[in-house]
Parts: C-alpha cells; structure tokens; sequence
C-alpha cells in the first residue's frame, strides 16, 4: 500500500520518505533491517525516533491479518445453508454442497454438467423462496427453454415459474474484465444492502473460456490473473456465504511414460469409478488448489438393455476440502 | 479482512503503463488516485489515452439497486418472453438444398461454416448470402484472405441493388498477423454490422504454418473474438475454409502415411476450436464429379452438415 494513503503518517514525512525512493509500506518495512537505519537517512529530522517508530507499528496493525482463536473456528457462527445436489452424492456430502465455498464441476463436452447444477440451482430456488441466484454465461449456450423444461417436469404452473424465474438472473460476458464488473459491482450492491438480497448461488459457466487464453507457457501473467480472481472469489463466497460453482471443460491427459519400459502406462486409479482416464480438467494443475471441491461429470457409456431415451451419468468427487474420503486408510489395515 | 480491490495487472491496459505504475508504487485499483489528481497523475506518468480510459471506466464505483442493476444482466423470467419473439428471421442462401439442411436458411445470429475443395461452390454461397443480406437491408463487412472476391466483382454481381455499394465493407486480410489484428480489433469496431462473412479463413494459417501450440493459441483467441461479437452484437457470422487431408487408421484413432490399411479423410482445415460454440452449422460441399447431362459436363455438390462432436473427442 502507498504510504500516501495512510491518514496517521504526516505528509512531510511522506514525501521525505518519498525521496528517499521509499513509496509503499513493502518498501518501509523491508528495505531496511531496522528501522534506525532509516531515521538515520532522513535529511531534517522533523519528528523523534520514538515517534517514527510508533507510526510504523500503526502501519503494521493496519496491515497485519488478526488472529483466531481455533475454538471460534470450530463453532460455525451460522448454521449452514446447503445447495442439495443427487441424493447418494448428499449422503457422502452430509446434506449438500456447503456454503461460503468455491466448488468446480468439470467434465468431457456432452457429459451433462450445465443441465445438472441448472437442474439444483432451480430446484434450490423452488423449496427456499428468499434466495436468489446469478448465472453467468461466458460462451452464450444458455437455453432458458431447457429451465423450463425442468420446472415444467416438476409441475410447476406457469404463474409460479415466472416468479421463481425472476429469482435467477442470466449475465452474458465473454471475458475476464466483464465478469470482474459484474462481480465486483455485485459485491457492491451485496456490501450495501446486507440483509435484503439472499444471493445464495452464482455459477460461471465455463470458466475455462475465461482462464484459457490468459495461460501460456511463456509467461505468467495468465496464471496470476487466474489466481487473484480466484482468491477474491473464495474471500467473496466467505464474507456472503455464497455457494460459488464453477463449470471447468476436459482436457487430454498425457499418460507417464517411463524411460525404461517401452510401453507407456495406462493412467490408472484404483480407487476410481472409471476403469482408466485419459481425460483431465482443464485449466492447469494448480487450479484444482485454487478450489475447495472438483467434481468430475461423466456420461456414462449405455448398456444395451438401457432405453435409448435415457443416459447415464456418473458424478465423482476428486478432490474436497470439506468431506472425508470413503477410502481413509484404517491404522493397521489396507 | 476489507474488501480486495482488483489487481491493476488484470486490466487490459499496456505492459509498459503497468510497469510505470508499478514503479510509482500503485498495486491495485484503490491505490489510484480519485479524479483531478488522476489526471495529473496520468500526466506525470505518460500513460497513453486508451490506458488512461480504461482505468478511469474501471474505478468507476458502480450503481447501487439489486441484482437487476448489475452491467449485462437480466432475469430468466425476461428472457422468457423473448423466447416467442425469437422466431428468428432466415436468410435464404439460394441454394435449395443447403437450405433444406438448414431447416428453411440462415438464422439470424447463427454461425455457418462451409468447407469444401476447390472448385466447390462454397464461395458463391458466401456472395449470395451477402446479398440475401443487402437485399433484406443489412449492413455486412465481407473479409477476404485469399482474394476471392474483390470488390468490382462485387459491384457487378449486385448491379440491381443500389444499396449495395453502401452496405457492403470490404476489408482484405494478407497474412495470419493481420488476421489476428482483425480479431482483436473486432470488438472494438465503432460501426455495427449484421453480417461477417469471411473467405477462406484457412488460407492465412497455410502460408505462415504456426507451431502447434501457437495455432491452438491462435484459435482460441479466434473463438473468443467471435463470440464476443456473435452474442453481444447478434451478428452472424459465415465463414469458408478449405480442407485438409487426415490419415485415420481402422480402429479410429489418427494414423500417418505408414500405417497399414488407414483410410485418408477430408476435414476442414482448422477443426472446430475457432468456432464460437456447439450451435455452429458445419456444412461440407463436396464435389460429386462432372456428370453428362443433355450433352455438357456439369458439375454438382452436395451438402452435408457435420454431427456434432461426442463427448470423449
């Protein structure tokens, strides 16, 4: 931060600092090892030591995170709302996807995952009538027709789909600037009005359109975009406890091949519903971190005794932060 | 903790304005300064004006009001109502059966792309669905990599339509570096159009031959262009492209010219990752040969639309 923006530091003693090639308060606190050695540098002495040493502690209790006692942790200070998805996956979720998280949901292309969280989102909206939810469409796929499929399948007469619809508002932006508008001006309006809006759901659709042509391998400007917005995003969901889902696209995934066989292995995870993968979501390694859940849809390939007028989809949850693998190794066991 | 402010490396503003507000100390949006002094500041640091009205747009505190004031946005319950009202309006292509497969023409706000060898009509759709569009009116900006179509060729083609001449920009592209420049610069274009019809877009990507990593860059910024415009603007967009061969063994996956028993197959030359999404029409032409008939050797195409892709590929 500028040292110009604190209020407390006397303006002469700024512009000192200033000529001195000290602008920030990085600059301040590390240019240094002590701060006498700075006071030594300054021309006119126009406040004591004393003092000096007083205002950069102002300045380090401005900046400085407070601490928390790990017992407040423990205790949610609200109950919880949770974003109910299918029944067997909110078994293993303890209720739902929670909230104040940042989740990505990513899959092959076809493999059903717009029409499910469009599928919760609604359903979402149906049982809490105070919520409301924003969608942001980065690749104009959304199909309003296929909501009102779904509300019309779960009988819902046109009068009450209207007004559950008016619940649900649709962004269009193509690119990374404009969806920092409409967030941040969100965040805004949400820091405003605290208590009578309930923004509860805001899913981007196809963040990877957003993120892909920032990332290169010559340059890491693309990844630190990506990673600033996704931390503002997780320090967004948190302050308004806001479910935050992402839909992340496929790519191919590079089976290791080692030096000394000649055949290059089948990735494979025991531990996996699908047999191998050749398929990874997209968007980098890092950013599976930058998340606090990835679940991956699949289509799963139809049996021949199946009706052709229904596929098969399995949901696998990757990686979470806030539920505990089935597979948690017992001590003294496998 | 307050609010984070946005970072002023992700603002599209020049590396060289970055580095100078770098250098003054300035991180994020809250840094700058508010009004008179942002100006001044913008003198001090000789930041170029396109720079300057960025970062004033982007530290503008936005409105207040709920969720319905947010830039772009609109409830589904809107959006509804324009579903009956998106009958959207076809554009004939003169051509009957590329027509048929359409499902009565051109949509408009829809993306074609016709692919096909040389010699295959997919031009002279292209010239008559720019002049569907004049006939009906619009405003078209026709782009020619390969020099297809000039514009006396043009002039006489649309000899009855006076408005033509009026409606129709031309704009020639030379090399892949000027057709970058064109992507980028496409959203920024101060006069709308209804219409982009590009020649052969293949044709630049053949002359410069980019490495692999560089075409796929390339086409994504492409895709990203093209939708920006498709949807903010409804404009439709018909492209043209020409084919290439790929070698594909028996079991489906891709072969080379050593594997035994591969069957080689024409596809269109850039693949599908420039196009903006899956509602994309793929029509390749083919060429059915010269036929005989009453006596002159004419030659006929077919259409065929391209399914869209399977999950998994």
């Amino acid at each position: 931060m500028l040292l110009k923006a604190f209020a407390l530091l006397p303006d002469d003693l700024v512009t000192e600092l200033a000529s001195l090639g000290i602008l920030t308060s990085t600059d301040l606190m590390f240019s240094s090892p002590t701060p006498l050695e700075i006071y030594s540098r300054l021309s006119s002495k126009s406040i004591s030591f004393p003092e000096f040493e007083a205002c950069i502690k102002v300045i380090l209790t401005k900046l400085a995170t407070s601490g928390q006692e790990a017992v407040e942790l423990d205790q949610p200070s609200h109950p919880c709302f949770k974003m109910e998805t299918l029944t067997s996956l909110d078994n293993y979720l303890d209720g739902g996807l929670p909230c104040a998280r940042v989740i990505e949901i990513s899959g092959d292309n076809g493999s059903g995952k717009r029409i499910l969280l469009l599928n919760c989102v609604l359903m979402s909206l149906l049982r809490n009538r105070e919520i409301e939810g924003l969608w942001i469409d980065t690749t104009g796929d959304f199909a309003i027709e296929r909501a009102v499929q779904i509300l019309e399948y779960h009988q819902q007469s046109l009068d009450n789909m209207e007004i559950l619809l008016q619940r649900l508002h649709i962004s269009l932006a193509t690119d990374m600037e404009s969806v920092q508008q409409i967030i941040r001006a969100l965040d805004f309006q949400l820091a405003l009005q605290a208590s009578s809006i309930q923004m509860k759901y805001i899913v981007i659709d196809s963040v990877t359109s957003l993120f892909g042509p920032y990332l290169s391998a010559v340059s890491s400007q693309g990844h630190a975009i990506m990673a600033a917005f996704m931390r503002y995003l997780r320090d967004f969901a948190k302050r308004y406890s806001v479910i935050i889902l992402l839909i992340n696209n496929a790519t191919l995934m590079q089976p290791p091949s080692t030096a000394r066989a000649q055949t290059t292995a089948e990735v494979t995870n025991p531990r996996s519903v699908f047999a191998s993968t050749i398929r990874k979501p997209a968007l980098g390694p890092s950013f599976t971190f930058m998340t606090d859940a990835t679940l991956w849809v699949s289509l799963w390939p139809a049996q021949e005794e199946d009706e052709e007028k229904f596929t098969t989809h399995v949901v696998e949850v990757f990686r979470s932060k806030f539920s505990v693998s089935k597979y948690l190794v017992e001590p003294g066991g496998d | 903790m307050d609010a984070q402010s946005q970072h002023l490396f992700s603002l599209p503003i020049p590396p060289s304005t970055l580095a100078a507000l770098t250098k003054a100390g300035y991180e994020t949006l809250d840094d700058l300064p508010q009004s008179d002094s942002a100006n001044q500041l913008i003198d001090v640091l000789n930041i170029p004006f396109g720079a300057s009205q960025t970062l004033h747009s982007s530290s503008q505190r936005p409105n207040s009001g709920g969720p319905g004031n947010l830039p772009s946005t609109q409830t589904a319950a809107s959006l509804i109502g324009s579903i009956s009202k998106r009958k959207s309006r076809r554009f004939t292509t003169h051509s009957p059966p590329l027509d048929a497969l359409l499902d009565g023409g051109l949509p408009e706000g829809g993306i074609l792309e016709l692919s096909g060898p040389p010699g295959s009509s997919k031009e002279r759709i292209l010239l008559n669905i720019v002049r569907s569009f004049v006939e009906a009116g619009k405003s078209i900006l026709l782009v020619d990599c390969q020099d297809m179509c000039d514009p006396c060729h043009l002039d006489e083609l649309m000899t009855d339509n006076l408005s033509a001449r009026r409606l129709v920009s031309y704009l020639k592209i030379g090399s892949l570096t000027e057709l970058m420049m064109f992507m980028n610069n496409l959203s920024l274009c101060n006069d709308s159009f209804d219409l982009l019809a590009i020649s052969c877009i293949s044709y630049p990507f053949q002359n410069a031959r980019p490495t692999k990593s560089a075409r796929n860059y390339i086409l994504e910024k492409i895709k990203q262009a093209l939708t920006k415009v498709n949807i903010s603007q409804n404009v439709t967009i018909v492209v043209t492209s020409q084919l290439v061969t790929k070698l594909v063994n028996i079991d489906g996956t891709t072969g080379n010219f050593d594997s035994v028993g591969a069957k080689g197959v024409m596809v269109p030359a850039l693949g599908h990752v420039y196009l903006p999404s899956a509602k994309a029409f793929r029509v390749l032409v083919a060429l059915n040969g010269p036929t005989l008939d009453t006596g002159e050797i004419s030659t006929t195409s077919s259409f065929r639309l391209l399914a869209p892709l399977k999950p998994g590929l």
